[in-house]
């Protein structure tokens, strides 16, 4: 079995808003399996649900596997950053949307993310380094955001460019 | 460890009735080996041998879990249902016999399933979530049945005109 595409621009539903999480059901489990299923057979660290047409508010990352080869993957449902530290890194960034396309963006190094989990208990964490580039950049799906998005604009027809069909 | 060609519908070997492994020799081993790794390389979560047109009774998946799981490459011989929930879910399912193609396709959203480990060991499982769909696509290609035989006929002719075409342009290059 395979599953379900990642979403390439252009389609529309990688720059909608996508809509609260209301209801903590069963439906919501399932689909946050099938997003981490998804990621990792990608491969990715992250993925966001508008990226796979579902226009609501979760995203799922593992930050580490690909380098420990251990999965731990995360649920993060109506993700907010609540806080910014006032210093900032510079990641090259891919995404699982951009095939092809790394590119570097200036981000805050430092986030505190509030979320809910699956049952709809809220959390809060501070996170730093490569993990506080991958929590902005799949909240950003959530508002329609993508990565190149920070690049002037030749810097990013540029990085466009690249984009090749998803294997 | 090898990748095998992965058949594409329409097969006549996709629509058999594969034969139960009688023992799970070293051979047939090596064949679930090759199965997982021709199931990551593609990219999917789930392959039965049919699919790689050996008919037999095997199916290999990797489903993951939520929480905290370590992966969990699964090899099933003689995998069998024997039970399964009144309620049901619905999955955009795809297949790697079918490149591309996706669809809606209702099944019970919780089976328990029987099966022999790569050990010849018996065991039993209750499957829910993706898992639950993935196991039942897998055992259905064991018994000739693809996810295209729950749409509606219309849909199904299309899909397979569309896998021809595929082939042909396959074929040429």
């Amino acid at each position: 079995m395979s599953l379900r595409p990642i979403l390439t621009p252009p389609d529309a539903r990688l720059r909608q808003v996508a809509a609260p999480v209301t209801a903590f059901d069963a439906a919501l489990r399932d689909l946050a399996g099938e997003m981490t299923a998804i990621m990792y057979a990608a491969p990715g660290r992250g993925l966001a649900a508008p990226q796979i047409g579902e226009l609501r508010r979760l995203f799922v990352m593992d930050a580490g596997w690909k380098d420990t080869g251990h999965r731990a993957p995360r649920v993060m449902v109506n993700p907010e950053i609540v806080s910014a530290g006032d210093a900032t890194q510079v990641m090259d960034e891919g995404c699982l949307s951009l095939p092809g396309v790394i590119v570097p963006v200036q981000r805050p190094s430092e986030v505190t993310l509030r979320w809910q989990d699956l049952d709809g208990a809220r959390h809060e964490e501070t996170f730093t380094g490569f993990a506080a580039t991958c929590v902005q950049h799949e909240r950003d799906h959530l508002d329609g955001i993508l990565c190149t998005d920070y690049l002037p604009e030749d810097a990013r027809a540029d990085a466009l460019a690249q984009l090749r069909p998803r294997p | 460890m090898t990748t095998r060609p992965i058949l594409i519908h329409p097969d006549p070997r996709l629509k058999k009735v594969a034969d139960p492994v009688a023992e799970i020799s070293a051979e047939m081993r090596a064949l679930a080996e090759d199965m997982l790794e021709t199931m990551y390389d593609a990219p999917g979560i789930g392959l039965a041998a049919p699919q790689i047109g050996v008919l037999k009774r095997l199916i290999v998946m990797d489903c993951v879990k939520e929480e905290g799981a370590a992966p969990q490459p699964m090899a099933l011989f003689n995998p069998e249902v024997t039970w399964t929930s009144d309620e049901t879910s619905v999955y955009e399912e795809g297949c790697l016999s079918i490149p591309e193609q996706y669809a809606e396709v209702t099944r019970p959203s919780e089976v328990r399933v029987r099966w022999q480990d790569m050990d010849g060991k018996l065991r039993e499982e209750q499957f829910d979530g993706l898992w639950a769909t993935c196991v039942q696509h897998e055992i259905d290609h064991l018994n000739g049945k693809l996810f295209i035989d729950y749409l509606k006929p219309m849909k199904r002719q299309m899909i397979t005109r569309k896998m021809q075409k595929l082939k042909r342009e396959r074929a040429r290059a």
